[in-house]
């Protein structure tokens, strides 16, 4: 019993934190007779992500590892083998674990939820991988704040699509069985987050490439942005680029460099 | 009526003062003792007793901030209850669950831990949460102080249930740490 003995311990520490956490009691709002905040709120990206994601936009020292001209070839995957690449990996230096989400005006009420083949042909173009790493099952979940692992577009009442943007998520078996049974996924597992919009542009980690001398990368002569980070002593590779209309944003957590860029080249074929 | 003219009153036994906690701190607490118990007429009846504490324990004490006091009082009548086998329905196992998840924050047993420690945790679990950033450290008070469920605690923060997870998952794993990092073993 000793769960029940620390949530009783719980109960002494000090008032300041009690306090704290009655800021905005919602037991004192009812009561004053205040509607209920309602508002609806919708991460760009996955939670998971999100952390070192919301961090980069708002980092303010960055380094940069430049891999000037290198041609990845990896030995035994065809796919690569006929690929022509200048990857420049951009190093961001450090992360601050900074929570963020943003807060779009998304309703619910306006979104219409469509299976995973029925999004795919939404974007036009094939969204989900085709060389995950090894271990890394194809099967898509869904990864959105609503937490029910499905796809959606927000659409207004003429039918036009307001926001398209959805993130599919690839894990092993064992981690897809934990994370539909406890509705989060260990930090440090291996996974894939692809993230696809139409209607507008991801720039979870690039939005001040510019500002930051970040470089840009060729996959088969066509550009790429790649950057990667470490957070909590775990690695993380990040892609974005456009293909066919579609704005993509791909992570790989605890990936081999060699493993995510393998991942990354089937898009640019 | 703010928090030093109720103690004033209860120092001079005017029943008012109990009408004023009810109105102004029943809603509070009471939704501490259902978050423990699951059963609003066991909560309603920990509210009763609450009041009843109240009067005889003020005077002779004299507590600055009335909500927390009250909070605790209303949280440690619930688990009193709910450890006598009194409550109704014990939350639809949410304490279960609650008990469980802080299972992980605990070391094998000590055969030397004892009671007597109780000061030594509670300094723990304050140099602890100081540590913590806000945002995270109210998600966890939410929950292992109020006892409310993942979904309410997601509402009430705009953030989804699986970040909730998240959080109080790194936060137990951290604490597990704290803890042992002082000796403690529950």
């Amino acid at each position: 019993m000793s769960g029940a003995r620390l949530f009783r311990a719980m109960g002494e520490i000090g008032d300041s934190f009690i306090l704290e956490d009655s800021l905005d009691d919602p037991a004192t709002i009812t009561d004053a007779g205040t509607p209920r905040r309602n508002r609806l709120s919708f991460s760009v990206s996955p939670a998971k992500w999100i952390v070192p994601a919301a961090a980069l936009g708002l980092l303010l020292a960055v380094g940069i590892i430049s891999r000037s001209g290198l041609i990845a070839v990896f030995p035994g995957d065809d796919s690569t083998k006929a690929s022509s690449m200048a990857l420049k990996i951009n190093h961001v230096a450090s992360i601050e674990p900074i929570q963020m989400e943003m807060d779009i005006g998304l309703f619910w009420d306006d979104a219409v939820e469509y299976t995973a083949e029925e999004i795919e042909k939404y974007y036009g173009t094939t969204i989900y991988p085709k060389n995950l790493p090894a271990g890394i099952e194809q099967t898509v979940i869904g990864f959105n704040n609503h937490d029910d692992g499905g796809f959606y577009l927000f659409r207004r009442s003429d039918g036009t699509v307001y926001y398209d943007q959805n993130s599919f998520l690839f894990l092993t078996a064992a981690d897809r069985d934990f994370y539909q049974a406890s509705g989060y996924v260990e930090e440090d597992r291996p996974a894939v987050c692809v993230t696809a919009a139409k209607e507008r542009a991801i720039h979870d980690f690039a939005a001040d490439d510019e500002e930051n001398g970040w470089q840009t990368s060729l996959i088969n002569q066509k550009e790429v942005m790649l950057t990667c980070y470490e957070c909590e002593s775990v690695m993380h590779y990040h892609a974005e680029f456009v293909k066919e209309g579609v704005h993509f944003g791909i992570l790989g957590t605890n990936l081999s460099e060699e493993e995510f860029i393998n991942l990354l080249v089937p898009y640019f074929e | 009526m703010d928090d030093s003219e109720i103690i004033a009153q209860l120092w001079a036994r005017s029943e008012d003062a109990i009408a004023e906690v009810g109105g102004k701190y029943g809603g509070y607490c009471r939704t501490i003792a259902f978050n423990i118990l699951g059963n609003a007429e066991d909560a309603e009846e920990v509210v009763n007793d609450l009041y009843s504490r109240l009067w005889w324990a003020v005077p002779p004490a004299r507590p600055e901030k009335l909500k927390p006091y009250l909070g605790r009082i209303a949280r440690n009548l619930a688990l009193d209850r709910l450890e006598k086998g009194k409550a109704k329905k014990r939350g639809e196992g949410r304490m279960e669950a609650i008990f469980t998840e802080l299972e992980q924050c605990t070391a094998d047993k000590d055969p030397y831990a004892t009671l007597a420690e109780s000061k030594a945790i509670t300094d723990a679990l304050n140099s602890f949460l100081d540590k913590q950033k806000i945002d995270q450290r109210r998600v966890f008070l939410r929950r292992y102080w109020r006892a409310a469920s993942i979904k309410e605690i997601a509402l009430d923060f705009d953030i989804s249930p699986a970040k909730v997870k998240s959080i109080l998952f790194r936060m137990r794993r951290q604490l597990r740490k704290h803890l042992e990092s002082e000796g403690i073993y529950l």
